[in-house]
């Protein structure tokens, strides 16, 4: 068993785990990378989404020996140098969590709505946002934060 | 420890299959795959991963038919300008299917082949006429998807093979469709969906009536006896009536804690009723 590399946050990992384990079981047990949250465990609330390339998934429903040589981003790797991401910091400017654990997978779907629609009305970020759940804010501070920060992200 | 294939092209993927001593599997976008693994429903030896063969993959037009990749995902799908423009009441569709990170995973091939009643998306094709072609060592053969869904979770598709294209006959004049599903909250699964899509003549006579059901019964299906109602006729406000009572006398519900059948009956026939009427309303507005 060669063991299975993967690119995460731009560094190169590799992992001696059965290639059907879940990525988000993969990035929290054996890379590490806790940022990535667990709930629901069926692809329903997007705790656990991250970014293959630019696109969000669900990383409890992705195996792991699917995302060999793609670039897996999570939401330890938004951060540059020490400083948040335009997101990020929208996020806490507008007080847009609560208990926070929903948080990660909410900045990391919005990351790629605004990769790839980088000025969204309000109902394409509720359309962008639909595949996360939160169950503390009722999402309208969330959505003020994608909005505030949507044609910043230079 | 099981293998894991990442296939290149549908060759290789069925040298794989047939290879291989244990259980084999095909895994696409894996968005239900993981979800059977999880719940101890599948245990494989091996995945083949078919989601990376160009073969399998994008959206053509070619003759009279527009025809789907198996493994293309919801997500080009949705934004596919050649689909918006021959059937937009399916890319309207696709936006019900759970989130955005689900379709930039699953696949149409994948929805298919699950065999799942309760997708939105497979009664909208039943209402397009679509045919699949599925291939396997001996060749590839075609079946109408309206001989493809066999019972509860149950397919047509045998050990071997792989369903590889979608082929969806573009629609003459005169033509639409509209899905409406009712669902607990968005991008979850439908109580009940109801896709309808009607063609009719130069003097607005139905030629061809195609009603399809989310959640009707044990396979995504149509109300057959619905559309013989609709079809010949100028699609009267009685004749709607007429459609929807034997809709409901169709349907092969199973209640749950949440929804009683009683409920759900109510609701098909609610939705299928004003489908009706939307459709042909929209088809008055293009005449």
């Amino acid at each position: 068993m060669e063991g299975i590399r993967l690119e995460i946050n731009g560094k190169g990992y590799t992992v001696d785990v059965s290639p059907y384990k879940p990525l988000r079981d993969v990035l929290r047990s054996d890379i590490g990378l806790t940022g990535t949250k667990e709930s629901c465990d069926s692809g329903v609330c997007g705790v656990c989404t991250v970014l293959l390339g630019d696109k969000a998934v669900k990383s409890c429903l992705i195996p792991v020996g699917k995302v060999v040589g793609e670039k897996i981003t999570t939401i330890e790797g938004l951060a540059k140098e020490g400083e948040f991401s335009v997101l990020q910091q929208s996020f806490i400017d507008c007080f847009a969590s609560q208990c926070g654990y929903c948080i990660p997978g909410f900045i990391m779907a919005a990351t790629s709505l605004l990769i790839e629609n980088p000025d969204p009305t309000v109902q394409e970020i509720r359309e962008g946002l639909s595949g996360n759940l939160c169950r503390c804010t009722g999402y309208v501070k969330i959505i003020d934060a994608v909005r505030q920060a949507a044609g910043k992200e230079a | 420890m099981g293998e894991y294939h990442v296939a290149s092209s549908v060759e290789d993927a069925l040298e794989k299959l047939s290879g291989c001593e244990g259980r084999a599997e095909i895994v696409a976008g894996g968005q239900t795959m993981m979800l059977l693994i999880r719940q101890g429903l599948v245990d494989p030896d091996l995945l083949v991963d078919i989601s990376k063969i160009t073969e399998i993959r994008g959206i053509d037009e070619v003759g009279e038919h527009i025809e789907i990749g198996a493994a293309t995902t919801y997500a080009e799908i949705k934004k596919n300008p050649l689909i918006e423009k021959e059937f937009g009441f399916y890319t309207r569709a696709t936006s019900e299917i759970s989130g955005p990170q689900v379709r930039n995973q699953g696949t149409i091939g994948g929805g298919l082949v699950y065999g799942d009643p309760a997708l939105d998306t497979p009664p909208v094709l039943l209402t397009l006429d679509a045919e699949l072609e599925i291939q396997s060592a001996q060749g590839s053969r075609r079946i109408l998807l309206e001989d493809f869904f066999v019972d509860y979770y149950e397919t047509a598709i045998e050990e071997g093979e792989i369903l590889t294209k979608i082929l969806i006959p573009k629609l003459p004049k005169y033509s639409g469709g509209k899905y409406r599903a009712m669902t607990p909250r968005q991008g979850d699964y439908a109580i009940a969906g109801v896709c309808v899509r009607l063609t009719l003549d130069e003097n607005g006579i139905c030629t061809v009536a195609r009603v399809g059901l989310t959640n009707g019964g044990d396979t995504p299906m149509r109300s057959k006896e619905a559309e013989k109602i609709l079809e010949g006729t100028k699609i009267e406000e009685e004749t709607i009536e007429n459609a929807v009572e034997i809709l409901g006398e169709g349907l092969d519900l199973i209640g749950d804690v949440q929804t009683p059948k009683s409920y759900k009956e109510i609701v098909f026939k609610r939705i299928a009723r004003q489908t009706i009427k939307d459709v042909k309303l929209e088809l008055e507005d293009d005449a």
